[in-house]
């Protein structure tokens, strides 16, 4: 039942990314609303899909919130990230980020879609998960990847944009179709204090829960050195605004840099020897 | 004195341009350094990820050409996280924040303490319409009122007059310029928490088999073995499984002793550490091992049953002959569970293995005891062995460890949090107002500043227009 009704938002969000690259090419707000439209219902379909997972796990007997393996690691990153970037759509009232981001959320769902059969069904947890900190652990982690995927999709759309418009200077003919090189960086700035805000919180709930379960808070584990190594690019991209200045270009650049590092934190860790590794 | 820092329309703090005199305090008071440990320190702690560590690494130096196994040991890239090069670029980050901080913090002081100064030039000009805002009563009254509205959105309000005009200033938030050096304290005491935890806690593992106990712990590291003070029975080891086969539970019952006398009794799971005198235990891992040998010993219909585990020894034939369990093995060349013995009586020595399932041996491969005598169970004449079964016995693996610095970094953590809210949630916004006449009416004007977050300014500032006209309409 789940799996189906997270199945149709996967095909739902794939529509909303068409619909927001046809509002970008036919620069028409029609399909723009169509495409807020489609993502919302898609959102709608995708948290009542996580609900009834829930739900149905506490009817087997082996309740937990859907945080507990690969699979639905997958699904709540998607979720995340089309939480986010609905609100961050209704605060800036414009689109332009929309065929940035989507493609993100669709692409970890469709993954989510391949798994075998196997593995998408509800299991119990196994002992190191049966803890009160998974929720909390797991939120706040993909809530802070989340926010960098935004940032990242703002680093692509920094790039896309100097292409279309070929200087560095706002583009005179499609100037509504992405805002200046200025609100664009400002907006990769205000994700990067919202992912990195969380990915600390998501590193200190880890670190508590670590220290109950495999008794140390730290352990130079290979995916809590990645999350370190995550932070400290964010904590550079930050300094480097706030301290040197920095703006537009580089700012974008590390952006999609500490995409890379998330990236690695959540799957690349897989295939080296860690602690993390049942999530897998 | 010149102010170091500039102040930006979004609140950032611009690098301090004095260059100071001592060049180890410029060196270390320097954001470009920062930028570059960040970034050496990320690199580094990558390669940590893909290198083999600590015991880890004793395996794969093995399969290195030497030369290059003895550059990682050069380098310590086998144990990175703890390496002296690693280490000190720690420290030198910490040394960085310090400075960083220590030399940021006066000019921060000086724009809390700042005098608002409303009455300063430009401050007033390119005012867009809706901030400028004509009134009906006299210059006195509508600075009254103003005053109150202020005093009810900032706390409270400073007052400078002329004959010409009124100037009325209030601010909120100012606090938000210490919110860095929370963050930054935040890091240090982490940092501090570590550094005690390490010096003076311990880490280290053991493993006790059920009903036995234990009163050492072999510290990790190969740094030794450390005496309890006390010791550890292992009262019971459970695993279940579910039906998936996936575990469900790991239980350990324990008890602690003291002089041979129970002093706390408890169980330990997975997420539910026990803690005795100061130390913290873990269930951590468990493991079998083959436990209790049991042989049947025949000789012309009569037959005795023997129990003993590896390296220990039993007699037989009335105490002339010696029978010592040598190995024990579960799945001997796949032909199942098999025990060696050797049987010594004076001076004749034997030694043999015992399989369980010796019928079945034989009859896939006829003649097998006669041609390989060590398979012969029967080679001490005339008594014939038979292996009933190997016993297993599970053990408990535990972490066992202290660390006193673990509430240090709790405080640590707790600081870094309160820091972003104080940062990255908190802005200084100051509002201005000037109360003048112009062409025979009063016009009040309304500015603001703020060092983040302009949106929040804008929105504090047309809740002071929309109560202001509340209170003349």
């Amino acid at each position: 039942m789940n799996t189906k009704m997270l199945g149709w938002a996967t095909v739902i969000y794939l529509v909303a990314m068409a619909f927001y690259l046809i509002r970008m090419l036919r620069d028409d707000e029609y399909w723009g609303k169509l495409a807020t439209g489609t993502a919302l219902a898609g959102l709608g379909l995708h948290t009542a899909g996580i609900a009834v997972r829930w739900w149905e796990s506490y009817r087997l007997g082996i309740g937990h919130a859907p945080l507990a393996n690969f699979y639905e690691s997958l699904i709540f990153f998607s979720w995340a990230i089309m939480l986010l970037y609905l609100i961050t759509e209704w605060r800036i009232r414009n689109r332009f980020l929309g065929p940035f981001v989507t493609p993100v959320a669709f692409l970890s769902m469709a993954y989510a879609s391949l798994t075998p059969d196997e593995a998408t069904r509800i299991q119990p947890l196994i002992p190191a998960l049966q803890s009160n900190w998974l929720t909390s652990h797991v939120v706040t982690c993909f809530m802070g990847y989340a926010a960098f995927t935004i940032a990242f999709g703002l680093g692509i759309l920094f790039f896309a944009r100097r292409f279309v418009s070929g200087t560095g200077n706002p583009s005179k003919s499609r100037g509504d179709l992405f805002p200046d090189e200025g609100s664009i960086e400002e907006l990769i700035y205000h994700s990067t204090i919202m992912g990195f805000i969380f990915l600390s919180l998501g590193i200190i709930t880890g670190s508590v829960w670590a220290n109950f379960a495999w008794g140390s808070y730290w352990s130079w584990d290979p995916k809590e050195t990645w999350s370190l190594i995550t932070w400290l690019i964010y904590a550079a991209l930050l300094h480097a605004r706030l301290v040197r200045g920095w703006r537009g270009k580089g700012i974008a650049i590390m952006a999609i840099a500490g995409f890379v590092s998330v990236l690695f934190t959540y799957l690349g860790v897989n295939y080296l020897d860690s602690l993390h590794s049942y999530i897998m | 004195m010149r102010i170091a820092l500039k102040e930006r329309g979004d609140g950032s703090l611009q690098e301090n341009t004095n260059p100071s005199k001592n060049p180890v305090w410029s060196f270390f008071s320097s954001v470009r350094l920062t930028l570059f440990l960040l970034i050496v320190i990320a690199l580094a702690a990558i390669l940590g990820t893909v290198i083999p560590q600590q015991d880890a690494a004793k395996e794969a130096v093995q399969k290195l050409p030497p030369a290059l196994a003895g550059v990682l040991n050069i380098l310590q890239l086998n144990d990175l996280y703890r390496s002296t090069w690693f280490l000190l670029l720690m420290a030198l980050l910490t040394v960085n924040l310090v400075v960083c901080s220590l030399n940021r913090l006066p000019a921060s002081l000086r724009l809390y303490r700042r005098q608002p100064e409303p009455d300063r030039p430009g401050l007033y000009e390119e005012l867009p319409p809706e901030r400028v805002l004509a009134a009906e009563g006299n210059l006195e009254d509508e600075a009254a009122r103003m005053e109150q509205v202020l005093k009810k959105a900032l706390g409270s309000v400073e007052r400078k007059g002329t004959d010409q005009a009124i100037w009325l200033s209030g601010h909120k938030g100012a606090w938000s310029y210490f919110g860095v050096y929370v963050i930054h304290a935040g890091v240090l005491v982490i940092i501090l928490g570590a550094v005690i935890g390490s010096i003076l806690g311990f880490d280290g593992y053991v493993n006790i088999p059920e009903g036995g106990s234990a009163d050492h712990i072999e510290l990790r590291g190969g740094k030794g073995v450390m005496e309890l003070g006390f010791s550890v029975k292992c009262d019971d080891f459970n695993v279940e499984f579910y039906d998936s086969g996936m575990p469900k539970l790991y239980r350990s019952d324990l008890s602690f002793l003291k002089g041979g006398e129970i002093r706390a009794k408890g169980v330990l799971m997975v997420n539910h550490p026990l803690e005795f005198e100061g130390i913290r235990f873990y269930q951590s891992s468990y493991g079998s091992v083959p436990g209790e040998v049991v042989l049947k010993i025949l000789k012309k219909g009569e037959e005795t049953v023997k129990r003993a585990r590896q390296g220990e020894s039993f007699t037989i034939d009335g105490g002339k002959a010696q029978v010592e369990i040598l190995r024990v093995e579960g799945n001997l060349m796949r032909m199942g569970p098999a025990v060696k013995v050797g049987v010594t009586a004076g001076d004749r020595a034997v030694s043999f293995w015992v399989f369980k399932f010796l019928d079945a041996i034989e009859e896939q491969n006829p003649g097998i005891t006669s041609q390989v005598p060590q398979f012969n169970a029967g080679l001490f004449k005339p008594f014939l062995f038979k292996l009933e079964g190997i016993e297993t016995s599970f053990y408990t693996g535990l972490k066992v460890n202290r660390d006193p610095g673990v509430p240090i970094v709790g405080a640590g953590a707790f600081l870094l949090v309160a820091g972003f809210l104080l940062t990255f949630f908190s802005s200084h916004r100051q509002v201005f107002v000037r109360v003048d006449r112009k062409q025979g009416k009063t016009r009040v004007c309304i500015a603001g500043r703020c060092n983040r977050d302009p949106v929040k300014l804008d929105r504090e500032i047309e809740r002071i227009i929309g109560s202001y006209k509340g209170l003349t309409g």
